[in-house]
């Protein structure tokens, strides 16, 4: 005989309210684990998409950095060749490519246009390797660089009506002012129900160059290392570079629109947890200060009999935690099924759902399971137990054994 | 020798006007091997004495001291040890675990006094106490007499120097009473177990060896018992009060 079988039978003692209990923890363990599965998956996935394509960390001047969220045409890197090879050849640095973003009316035919575009000039490794434009394409091809070319967002090829072979006259600015129209021949039409893509106008780095009237020089530098999750590394090291001396190097964990969301959702998972926790724990204290109120004068016999205080708090703890193991197991197996097949399958959304995004999103999204998520999810089902136990038992430790007299 | 000496022992609950002495200055020395009786009528101290001498409450004042050990200035930790080292207790709702076994709730005794000896030695003791065959059985497949005697094999089976018993025969009919007070007798007797119990039964006082009389929390009369003793001789009139 000893004391974790009398622990455990006591669990099972009223097995209705225990089995409740346990379902209690069951329901949150595997709602946590399908919670945090989903909130990393999707997380996961936007911050995929969103630093494949705006980079792991990013050049600019400080001046552009001030005022950042204008894309100030005036503010650029103007001599782009020593940053670039100060970049691509130093270790741990996988890519870095020029970019330039600006803004356009677009015009098709003979009438002036009156349809605004966002342009956005690069080299064709960063359209078709990291923004994946080209297989976004549903009409056309990929353009050509130097070859005058451009390629639309499927919304902006719908409003100006331009086809393939039409010419697009761009009207925009030079970085001092000026008036500045440039021509392409559409080639492709691209669509991602993003507006990211959809929206915008394709052209190579050099039309963008001469469009700005910026040769040889970028807006920003995007440079991408191994890991996204490493970058501290990298980004202290690129700062030190020396062609870089006077340039803002600012790492994706602290730029927008990142920097403030990374602590967003961590506090989201906090919120979660603890919710989770809270109302698993209520379950458990309720079921535990029921049993202790039921067996005061049963304690009493157990202290009569020699049981110290500790043991009686031992007792309750290890009844609770008997509880939560089952509790949590049951609810690993029902969180960790569901989430399973959601991690293969996906779930998919409608394209209009994209809109007003302002990162390209897959239309499926997947959960994203892990052994860190199934053993924290266990790990606060034990833990929860102990706390809402703690209370009860702490109870049953102050019942003194004269109780054992009292009658019944 | 004496085992158990209770000296100026009182009990007081509550305060000012609403205070009430359940026992007074009561001093008493029960040696070694005798079987006594705590008797008088409800509201006269018996189970509140037997509290402050089974270490379950402190005295508010005097001192008690159980088989040499003065049990007033210990702490929580000491008294339990205690109470698992040389006390047994026997109650009037039998109180045994309902989830364990006869056998079990009889082990859980040694386990809660760190001894050793398991199952063996509770078995043995259940058969001691008359209860063969029945070591697997739990307390609701056993009839009152008989969760008594595992109650008996409980307090038992570590060797406590003393037996605490609260009106064991109060919820047994007369036959199973007669039977568990001869029980108790016969370990008495043949183990030297010191016997202290309460009751306001008659029949249980005849089988008393020393009777101590309460009335509202003092000691009346303290007198040799034994089956020579009247019942009117303890003061039945108090008793049935």
């Amino acid at each position: 005989m000893n004391l974790f079988r009398l622990a455990f039978l006591n669990a099972t003692r009223n097995r209705t309210r225990s089995l409740l209990t346990a379902g209690i923890i069951v329901g949150g363990t595997a709602l946590f684990i399908i919670a945090m599965s989903w909130l990393d998956g999707v997380w996961g996935q936007i911050l995929e998409e969103g630093t494949l394509q705006g980079g792991h960390i990013e050049v600019v001047t400080p001046e552009y950095r001030a005022r950042a969220s204008l894309r100030p045409q005036d503010e650029n890197i103007d001599d782009l060749a020593p940053v670039l090879d100060a970049l691509r050849s130093h270790e741990g640095v996988v890519e870095a490519h020029p970019i330039i973003e600006t803004g356009a009316t677009l015009t098709v035919g003979e009438e002036i246009g009156d349809i605004f575009g966002a342009v956005m000039g690069a080299e064709e490794r960063y359209f078709t390797e990291y923004m994946d434009v080209d297989s976004k394409l549903v009409e056309g091809r990929w353009l050509k660089e130097g070859a005058g070319e451009l390629v639309l967002g499927w919304k902006l090829a719908q409003r100006t009506g331009a086809k393939l072979g039409d010419e697009v006259v761009l009207l925009g600015v030079t970085q001092d002012g000026s008036m500045s129209p440039s021509k392409g021949t559409l080639v492709g039409i691209a669509r991602s129900g993003s507006p990211l893509i959809d929206r915008r106008v394709f052209v190579d780095l050099a039309a963008a160059q001469w469009s700005l009237d910026l040769e040889g020089g970028a807006m920003k530098v995007l440079v991408w290392g191994e890991d996204r999750e490493e970058v501290d590394e990298l980004h202290a090291s690129v700062a030190a570079l020396p062609a870089l001396a006077g340039l803002d190097v600012g790492s994706w964990k602290t730029l927008p629109p990142w920097g403030g969301q990374l602590g967003m959702m961590d506090a989201i998972r906090f919120v979660l947890m603890f919710m989770i926790a809270f109302l698993a724990g209520l379950g458990v204290w309720n079921t535990m200060m029921m049993s202790v109120l039921e067996r005061t004068n049963e304690i009493g016999v157990l202290r009569a009999m020699g049981m110290t205080r500790a043991g009686a708090v031992f007792l309750f703890l290890f009844e609770g935690v008997a509880i939560a193991i089952l509790g949590g197991i049951g609810g690993v197996i029902a969180g960790v099924l569901p989430t399973l097949y959601m991690s293969k399958n996906g779930f998919s959304y409608p394209e209009s759902m994209m809109a007003k995004m302002e990162f390209a999103l897959p239309t499926t999204l997947y959960a994203e399971l892990s052994s860190e998520i199934v053993a924290l999810a266990f790990m606060t089902a034990i833990f929860t137990a102990v706390i809402g136990t703690m209370l009860p038992a702490l109870r049953a430790a102050t019942i003194q054994p004269d109780s054992a007299m009292r009658r019944n | 020798m004496a085992l158990c000496e209770i000296n100026n022992v009182t009990k007081t609950y509550g305060e000012g006007a609403a205070q009430v002495h359940a026992v007074k200055d009561v001093t008493l020395t029960i040696e070694a091997g005798e079987f006594t009786a705590f008797v008088g009528p409800s509201g006269s101290g018996k189970t509140t004495l037997l509290n402050q001498v089974g270490c379950l409450d402190k005295p508010t004042s005097g001192s008690i001291s159980i088989d040499g050990v003065g049990t007033s200035g210990l702490g929580d930790k000491a008294l339990s040890q205690v109470r698992g080292d040389k006390i047994g207790f026997i109650f009037q709702s039998y109180n045994l675990i309902p989830v364990l076994t006869a056998a079990e709730n009889v082990e859980l005794a040694l386990t809660l006094a760190k001894e050793s000896g398991g199952r063996a030695r509770a078995v043995e003791l259940l058969n001691e106490v008359g209860l063969e065959g029945l070591a697997d059985r739990r307390p609701n497949q056993l009839s009152g007499g008989q969760q008594q005697r595992v109650a008996v094999a409980r307090a038992l089976v570590k060797r406590p120097a003393l037996v605490i018993a609260d009106e064991p025969t109060a919820n047994l009919d007369s036959a199973s009473g007669t039977q568990i007070l001869n029980l108790m007798r016969e370990l008495n007797a043949k183990h030297g177990v010191t016997f202290l119990f309460s009751t306001h039964d008659p029949m249980v006082m005849e089988h008393a060896r020393r009777i101590v009389v309460l009335r509202d929390g003092e000691v009346i009369e303290d007198r040799a018992g034994g089956e020579a003793i009247s019942v009117s001789n303890v003061g039945v009139a108090a008793v049935k009060a």
